[in-house]
């Protein structure tokens, strides 16, 4: 199961890309929306909690976590 | 024309920043961190790069350090309303802006903040924060200093002020409008807790741009608020990176500008910038020393005291007679009080005004030469 990480701004998600590509992880950024509001996520094939360890070591903040029920991988 | 008023706004830009522009309008129309298509991430992609060669620029963590502006003075205006509350005290120079006096004016005013100024003494830089340590009390929350004079080109030992502010338990605001680009700054080296830059003057980007660089953005509230991009459904401010701060659309193409004009100024080198500048400067103050009629108000302009700025009057004439002089004959400077008024008064310039030439990385031996020529007519 690919679920989106909700990471907030762009800056953000740019920033987690960065670091997730030093980590060897391919990202891709979405914005989605849902009632808790709308923001920019990150995307990989891989696993999404090895993604959201690296991303809390690197003081990146996770604001929620998503089925991905409407992104093609 | 000869263009001597870079302190105000650098110009001729280089082609690369007005091809940027151009390329933005053209190809990066998008609105960055707004919507999910592919044209706005790629648009926040080149703003996001910005933002990474900014904060590398000035020694900063990260692009999450970096807030864009419409100016210097929209970042100063930021940090003193954001960070202060009342009852607290501000230290400042005897050399501040209008952009720097007048909101404390208008915190005095309406927010019951105290704030007290500094001497400063050129090319003393203990005697500087000497003077800056005995203001201070222990309600002081904050040095708010410029970097160098636009007016004298004197530079302020920021660092020492820096451990001065820590060593009270303060922070300190550097407004280094005209030293961005001049003058080598590292946040971290020089333990600047808030960095104000102007993107349009030694940065060589477009007017309308400006950053600001903290590594402590989590200490000001907001003094703006709209939509940000990002959790449209609440009605508070998000507490979400540099875009809390950046409300509404922000200036796409004045920012992609200002990271070619960054470019520049990186394949350039800061140092050899500032030496060129500076020698130029240098010549002229000789020259102008030589004769009787001119008032220097500053002794001869070294690297280490100063930025390449030259002030100056021609016995008691208003300062504008020179520059309307000097206009008719197609050479910009800037005559008045600079929107430094306490920069005058620090010089007992207040009535007179006086005449600015400052150059950029453009600027000639042929054009300092003319204008001199036309000095000496005027005289």
């Amino acid at each position: 199961m690919l679920d989106l990480v909700l990471v907030g701004s762009i800056t953000n998600a740019f920033k987690a890309k960065d670091i997730l590509k030093k980590n060897n992880i391919k990202t891709h950024i979405f914005k989605i929306s849902n009632k808790e509001g709308c923001g920019y996520v990150v995307c990989s094939p891989n696993e999404t909690n090895q993604i959201i360890k690296i991303l809390k070591k690197n003081n990146i903040k996770i604001l929620g976590r998503f089925p991905n029920d409407f992104i093609i991988s | 024309m000869i263009y001597l008023d870079n302190a105000a706004t650098s110009f001729p830009k280089p082609i690369e920043v007005t091809n940027s522009i151009t390329n933005a309008i053209l190809k990066n129309g998008a609105n960055p961190g707004r919507s999910g298509h592919k044209f706005s991430i790629k648009t926040a992609a080149c703003i996001y790069e910005c933002r990474k060669i900014l904060a590398d620029f000035f020694g900063a963590s990260g692009p999450q350090c970096v807030i864009f502006t419409l100016n210097c003075t929209h970042a100063i205006n930021m940090v003193l309303k954001g960070f202060l509350n009342p009852g607290d005290h501000v230290v400042i120079s005897c050399l501040e802006h209008n952009s720097v006096i007048r909101p404390l004016k208008n915190l005095c005013d309406t927010r019951g903040i105290f704030y007290s100024k500094a001497e400063v003494f050129c090319g003393d830089g203990n005697k500087t924060v000497s003077s800056f340590s005995n203001k201070m009390n222990k309600k002081t929350k904050l040095i708010a200093c410029l970097h160098a004079s636009n007016v004298w080109g004197i530079k302020l030992p920021i660092e020492k002020l820096a451990d001065l502010a820590h060593n009270f338990g303060a922070q300190i605001l550097v407004d280094a409008a005209q030293t961005a680009g001049i003058s080598e700054i590292n946040i971290k080296k020089n333990k600047i807790d808030y960095l104000c830059i102007s993107g349009h003057k030694g940065l060589y980007g477009p007017m309308g741009t400006g950053v600001l660089i903290t590594e402590c953005s989590e200490n000001l509230n907001t003094i703006l608020q709209g939509g940000t991009g990002i959790n449209s459904a609440s009605l508070e401010q998000p507490d979400d990176g540099p875009e809390k701060f950046e409300i509404g659309t922000i200036n796409v193409p004045g920012i992609l500008g200002l990271k070619s004009g960054l470019d520049f100024v990186n394949k350039i080198g800061i140092k050899k910038i500032a030496e060129y500048e500076n020698n130029l400067m240098l010549y002229l103050y000789k020259n102008l020393k030589d004769n009787k009629a001119i008032k220097l108000y500053t002794e001869e302009p070294t690297m280490s005291s100063f930025i390449p700025i030259i002030s100056f009057n021609v016995l008691d004439k208003k300062s504008e007679e020179i520059s309307y002089f000097l206009d008719k004959h197609d050479i910009c400077v800037r005559s008045g009080l600079h929107c430094s008024p306490m920069a005058h008064n620090s010089f007992k310039t207040a009535c007179q005004g006086a005449v600015r030439i400052s150059p950029s990385v453009f600027t000639t031996q042929k054009d300092v030469n003319r204008a001199l020529e036309l000095i000496e007519e005027f005289v």
